[in-house]
């Protein structure tokens, strides 16, 4: 940055490439269902409503150091909703119905779990993290009557906003709108005096609390913005993928998702987003070739990636490379002025 | 006799001990200078706990560099650490125990530590965490030295310590050296220091900058001290040399 | 009444003993190394199709109880060999316990889908051993002989354990070297902490693959059955307390005895009823009924 100003050069400003970036990716997730097959656009559909549950990890990784596994919960609990409400017992199939309804369950549970499963921090939380999903997994599995069991629910109706109901492409701009709705929002609560207060607690726990931070409730704030992210999502994925069973709830599912973080690097905000692409696409490109060895390959890479790179997975990564020509350019355009 | 010769010790970019050379050999030297001069940091590249840049420590003119941490012990070198740092859940006697088998194993011979420290038998079965501090930093003396070593290492030896207690454990010291120890103390207080010291060995950001008696030392230092900012005593160094 | 309540706890054996094999497995490296580790579940697994697969092979349908027992060793030492092989490949370049549980968890998942390649999702079964050793009476119900074997089986391991810790020298450096002691002073005091977490990482494999082949025979090696391994073992670890075995045995009790009874009496309840056993323990006791103050 100094060297960029000494030597004069105008470079925009940092927030600005953002905005572009943002807007420019925006535009192309806009338009590129009318130049793809509806096999692809569900697949990018599919990365788009992974972002806001990886997001939920993000903010709990990044912010308080703990792994969360519990994401399943919020997912299957924002599916379900959907199911029964526009599947199987059907009552409406409006989304403003629906997203608000999954958020406030998803609020209210995380609400509740938070203070079962937040109560201590490291092993603890992420083996009650999975605990939970596990339970809730045994409890819509055995509940065959009102759930279908090991069947699931699959009949469901695409949805309808402001009672228009919505064809597969709408569900996609749907899908779109609602997970950068969510990804702004995040970035807003990711610059706000919560974050660093969080930040502050995942320092050290009785320090922040010996400077008048509530260390329980923020956590438990924490946790309840991760929840009611993939709440929100759940009930889009439900429609996306036109099933829901109780696999939903399995723990290797809210695994998927703190891997999908780790994948696109935890110390990045672009990292979620990054890591949900990369995750469905290369379970999309694993599975087609071999079916059974998608979960290994990316275990593989996730675990490599942990132990080469840590926290900034394939975002660290690229920004590297990049940054590595980047500076080669500068310095060659350096040598160039200077060597006059 | 130990001879330390161009050791250089660093934490990634901070250089925490500067090419310093020093030999003790049958008497007490104490480092000293203020909080993160690099005192604990010698001593911990001499124990092994700290990696070393570059530089030889010799034992008897036999360089240790090279002997990992666990091995230590059997080469001849008792480290009694800052903070006493007893295995808690364990009686003062398995304490003892574990450096005294160790010993043993790489043949050794072993000291009776009762009868060098006959305080320890009052509380020799006791859990060491329930023990006193004066207490503790005795079991942590008997665990250093159970081995016979022939260089011991104390780090902040009277940090901490009642006045009785302190005056026992500078008896201890000395009952050492007179047994032919070669003791190697880190201490950041002049005073402590002189009451069991020899020689002080004034650091200062890694690098010896004075040496002698404790009197001399004090009279030499005194007016620098005084003069020292305060700003600069804190480095992180000190702190980051737990190994992972 | 009391034969009632003795009819769920007999039931609940297997459940009871394979849980004490795994967590102490898990409670073992977390203490000693203080590394978290969700590899077991992985060597559970693998323990038990290894257990099942090799008795099919090797035996067929003659079984002899002798033989049986040699392929549970195989079982245990294969485990202890893939954690320290996964160690040695793996865990040591992990330095956060954040690094080791999402690493760990991902090799799971691969253990996992390995295992779902080798040998497919159907469970495989093989109750030889099971029919073989026959039933006896206690107090009027009729209990499974290998019931009884498996809990004794364990208990004695624990023993051994508990022995081996307390009452031998190399004990003694590892309770220097546990989150108890110090690892560092441990290894200025002579013991080589690499030898130290090797073994450790191989007793726990002993652990898990045990507890996989030996509870194979009754409920057969089936994938996803890591899941509820992983749960009850884990769970039992936060209600015992890390590094306890009075507290992995006493855990492993009320776990697999409250589970029997819930999967009778309100199945839909079966594996929430752990997690609320592991609630109210962390509200009352935060490091477990029989666990120490630890910076965990």
């Amino acid at each position: 940055m100094g060297a960029n100003t000494r030597t004069g050069r105008m470079m925009p400003s940092y927030i600005d490439d953002r905005l572009i970036a943002t807007i420019v990716l925006t535009a192309i997730a806009a338009v590129i269902p009318l130049f793809v097959s509806e096999y692809v656009r569900t697949l990018i559909q599919r990365c788009l409503l992974w972002i806001p549950p990886t997001f939920g990890v993000y903010i709990i990784y990044s912010l308080l150091r703990q792994v969360h596994f519990a994401q399943s919960i919020f997912i299957g609990l924002g599916s379900y909703i959907a199911a029964f409400l526009a599947g199987k017992y059907f009552v409406t199939s409006e989304l403003l119905i629906l997203l608000p309804l999954s958020l406030i369950v998803s609020i209210g549970v995380a609400y509740v779990l938070g203070i079962f499963i937040m109560r201590r921090t490291g092993f603890y939380f992420a083996i009650m993290g999975i605990a939970v999903t596990m339970a809730f997994w045994s409890l819509v599995y055995k509940m065959r009557q009102i759930t279908g069991g090991s069947d699931g629910i699959s009949d469901i109706k695409n949805p309808s906003l402001f009672g228009i109901q919505l064809g597969d492409q709408g569900l996609y701009y749907v899908s779109l709108v609602v997970s950068l709705g969510l990804i702004l929002l995040m970035r807003r609560i990711l610059h706000s005096p919560f974050s660093l207060q969080l930040r502050a607690i995942s320092g050290d726990l009785q320090k922040a609390e010996s400077i008048g931070i509530p260390v329980n409730g923020m956590r438990r704030l924490a946790f309840i913005v991760a929840g009611a992210n993939a709440g929100v999502a759940g009930v889009l994925l439900a429609f996306s993928y036109n099933y829901v069973g109780p696999t939903t709830f399995a723990w290797e599912f809210g695994a998927h998702f703190v891997q999908a973080a780790i994948i696109g690097g935890v110390n990045y905000f672009v990292g979620p987003i990054v890591g949900a692409f990369v995750f469905v696409g290369l379970e999309f490109l694993v599975s087609t070739w071999f079916p059974n060895l998608w979960e290994v390959v990316i275990g593989v890479i996730v675990a490599v990636i942990v132990v080469t790179v840590g926290e900034e997975g394939v975002t660290g990564i690229v920004k590297d490379l990049f940054g590595r020509t980047l500076k080669r350019a500068n310095l060659e355009e350096r040598t160039y002025s200077d060597g006059k | 006799m130990l001879a330390i010769d161009g050791l250089t010790v660093s934490y990634g970019t901070e250089i925490a001990v500067k090419n310093v050379s020093l030999t003790v050999s049958g008497e007490v030297v104490c480092l000293c200078g203020r909080n993160g001069a690099g005192k604990s940091t010698l001593l911990k590249a001499v124990a092994g706990i700290a990696d070393i840049d570059s530089g030889r420590i010799l034992l008897d003119g036999k360089n240790v560099v090279d002997i990992p941490l666990h091995k230590r012990l059997e080469a001849g070198i008792g480290y009694v650490p800052e903070d006493r740092k007893l295995f808690n859940e364990m009686t003062v006697r398995e304490n003892v125990e574990v450096a005294r088998i160790g010993a043993r194993a790489a043949g050794r011979k072993d000291m009776d530590v009762n009868e060098f420290l006959p305080e320890l038998a009052s509380f020799y079965d006791r859990k060491s965490k329930l023990l006193s501090g004066g207490q503790q930093k005795m079991v942590s003396i008997a665990r250093a030295i159970v081995a016979s070593p022939k260089v011991v290492l104390f780090d902040e030896l009277l940090e901490g310590l009642a006045q009785a207690m302190a005056f026992k454990i500078c008896d201890v010291v000395k009952r050492l050296k007179a047994e032919g120890k070669d003791i190697l103390c880190a201490e950041s207080s002049l005073d402590k220091a002189s009451l069991y010291a020899d020689r002080v060995i004034w650091l200062e950001q890694g690098k010896i900058v004075a040496m002698g008696t404790p009197a001399e030392i004090k009279s030499q230092m005194m007016e620098h001290i005084r003069k020292m900012p305060v700003g600069q005593d804190f480095r992180q160094g000190d702190e980051g040399c737990r190994p992972s | 009444m009391f034969s009632m309540g003795l009819r769920y706890i007999l039931n609940a054996l297997p459940v009871v003993s394979y849980v004490i094999l795994l967590s102490f497995s898990y409670s073992f490296l977390l203490y000693i190394c203080g590394r978290v580790s969700l590899t077991f579940a992985g060597i559970y697994l693998v323990g038990a199709y290894a257990t099942v697969s090799l008795s099919i092979a090797l035996m067929g349908n003659s079984l002899s109880f002798a033989g049986f027992m040699g392929i549970l060793l195989l079982a245990s030492l294969l485990g202890a060999a893939m954690l320290v092989a996964s160690y040695l490949c793996f865990e040591r370049f992990l330095k956060t316990d954040v690094h080791r549980m999402v690493a760990t968890s991902s090799l799971l998942l691969v253990f996992r889908g390995l295992v779902k390649v080798v040998w497919g999702t159907t469970p495989v079964t093989y109750s030889a051993p099971f029919l073989e050793l026959g039933v006896s009476e206690i107090a009027g119900n009729i209990v499974p002989n290998y019931y009884l074997f498996m809990l004794g089986l364990a208990l004695l391991l624990m023993l051994a354990l508990a022995y081996f810790l307390n009452r031998t020298s190399w004990g003694m450096r590892f309770r220097a070297s546990s989150l108890d002691g110090d690892r560092t002073m441990a290894q200025a005091c002579g013991v080589n902490q690499n030898l130290v977490t090797l073994m450790t990482f191989a007793i726990s494999g002993v652990l898990a693959g045990l507890a996989g082949g030996l509870y194979a025979p009754i409920a057969g090696a089936a994938y996803g059955s890591e899941a509820n391994a992983l749960l009850l073992a884990a769970l039992s670890v936060i209600i015992g307390g890390v590094g306890s075995i009075g507290g992995a045995v006493l855990a492993a009790f009320i776990v697999g005895i409250v589970r029997a009874v819930a999967a009778i009496k309100m199945p839909v309840l079966e594996l929430a009823v752990p997690f609320i056993i592991a609630s109210v323990t962390l509200m009352l006791r935060p490091f477990g009924i029989w666990g120490k103050e630890f910076r965990y």
